[in-house]
């Protein structure tokens, strides 16, 4: 059964068709909020709240945009909260900026290779650069999806992708020489 | 300029982030657990909500339709009278009023929990066959409170108890389309793609 099925019956109160898009679509949600938060609890708890938010607002899912779309950008919300959220924390704890944005690079692969060069580069975009990398190049979300997503228009989308990209060069190319 | 992952750098992105490490074994167990709270939640809030629904043993149908017309010229009286206490957001013919403590005994003969206001809320919607109130206290479902329209063309209404807070609320048609409350201020955008409105209870400052 697709997603759209299910999330019509999800949307009539059916539980055991909402848990069946839970399975299909957890793991890709944890992904992106580990790639966006950096941290794996904050993460989880993300992608928790992502679920529990979309069973109660089911019955205002439209499916003109698609189910998994629809949960993205939920989950990218709570990314926002949480990570805001967190790095006020940090702020509070005497934590510097350049810690905050660093907290995007921790907690992942062993060092050394040529992901951590991307981890740092990608930390130092600015959250809405380094959500539309992610979304565009690992999601491989089309730039339709995104603006409705992302509720901004394709040209601002690709003229704030084309600048992440030159970001991106300028700091493999500086921290790493181009590796 | 080029965007797709044939590129270098898209690509590198890409497997970058193909690689991140699985999410925690539990974690799929950890969300079914809490679907399964937050539905037991629901139940539980819901089950004080009985009294109001149509043909309950407190409530007869004709005992609806006089609360209901009670509740409009109550909501006209608010409206013109600007009731020291009640609080409204609300345009003529549609919105939610807080109705003030006290007062509520005299336009509808029930009562929630306590620390409750009663908040009756009102919409036009004339080709509607059904019109239903759906929030955050009733868990989004849209068959748990619906409206009685009064006489043949007239607005649909309810009256519900709800504690002091902040609360985001919408109108289901027909059990289908969605609307914000055209008489209240949105709320922000939730990320759920449709918007919602809000109502505040039992605080001061404007709605």
């Amino acid at each position: 059964m697709d997603d759209s099925s299910l999330a019509a019956r999800a949307r009539d109160g059916d539980r055991t068709a909402f848990d069946a898009l839970v399975e299909r679509h957890y793991s890709d949600c944890a992904r992106l909020a580990w790639r966006l938060l950096g941290r794996r609890q904050d993460a989880e708890d993300a992608v928790q709240e992502t679920f529990l938010r979309a069973w109660r607002a089911m019955g205002r899912f439209e499916d003109q945009r698609g189910f998994r779309a629809w949960l993205v950008r939920i989950l990218i919300n709570r990314c926002r909260t949480l990570g805001g959220r967190r790095s006020r924390l940090r702020a509070r704890e005497g934590a510097d900026l350049e810690y905050a944005q660093g907290a995007v690079a921790v907690d992942c692969e062993p060092a050394g290779d040529l992901r951590d060069a991307l981890q740092v580069a990608l930390a130092k975009l600015d959250r809405a650069s380094r959500e539309l990398v992610l979304l565009k190049y690992g999601e491989g979300l089309d730039y339709g999806t995104l603006s409705v997503m992302l509720d901004t228009s394709v040209s601002a989308l690709k003229m704030r992708l084309m600048r992440a990209r030159e970001r991106l060069r300028e700091s493999l190319e500086e921290d790493f020489g181009g590796r | 300029m080029d965007d797709d992952r044939e590129d270098g750098l898209g690509r590198r992105v890409h497997e970058y982030y193909v690689r991140t490490p699985a999410a925690s074994p539990d974690l799929r167990e950890r969300i079914m657990r809490g679907l399964d709270r937050q539905d037991e939640s629901a139940r539980r809030a819901g089950s004080w909500t009985w009294w109001w629904r149509p043909g309950s043993l407190r409530l007869a149908p004709a005992a609806v339709l006089a609360a209901a017309c009670l509740l409009l010229v109550a909501g006209a009286w608010l409206g013109s009278m600007a009731l020291p206490g009640a609080r409204r957001a609300a345009s003529h013919d549609s919105g939610a009023t807080v109705l003030p403590p006290g007062r509520h005994a005299e336009l509808a003969s029930t009562t929630g929990p306590p620390q409750t206001h009663e908040v009756a809320f009102m919409l036009a919607a004339s080709g509607a066959r059904r019109v239903s109130l759906v929030g955050e206290f009733n868990g989004w479902e849209p068959r748990a409170t619906p409206l009685v329209r009064v006489g043949h063309d007239g607005p649909w209404v309810v009256t519900i108890a709800l504690p002091p807070g902040r609360h985001l609320y919408g109108f289901v048609i027909d059990g289908s389309r969605w609307m914000a409350d055209p008489g209240a201020p949105l709320a922000p955008d939730d990320g759920f793609g449709t918007p919602s409105s809000v109502v505040v209870v039992g605080q001061e400052g404007p709605l």
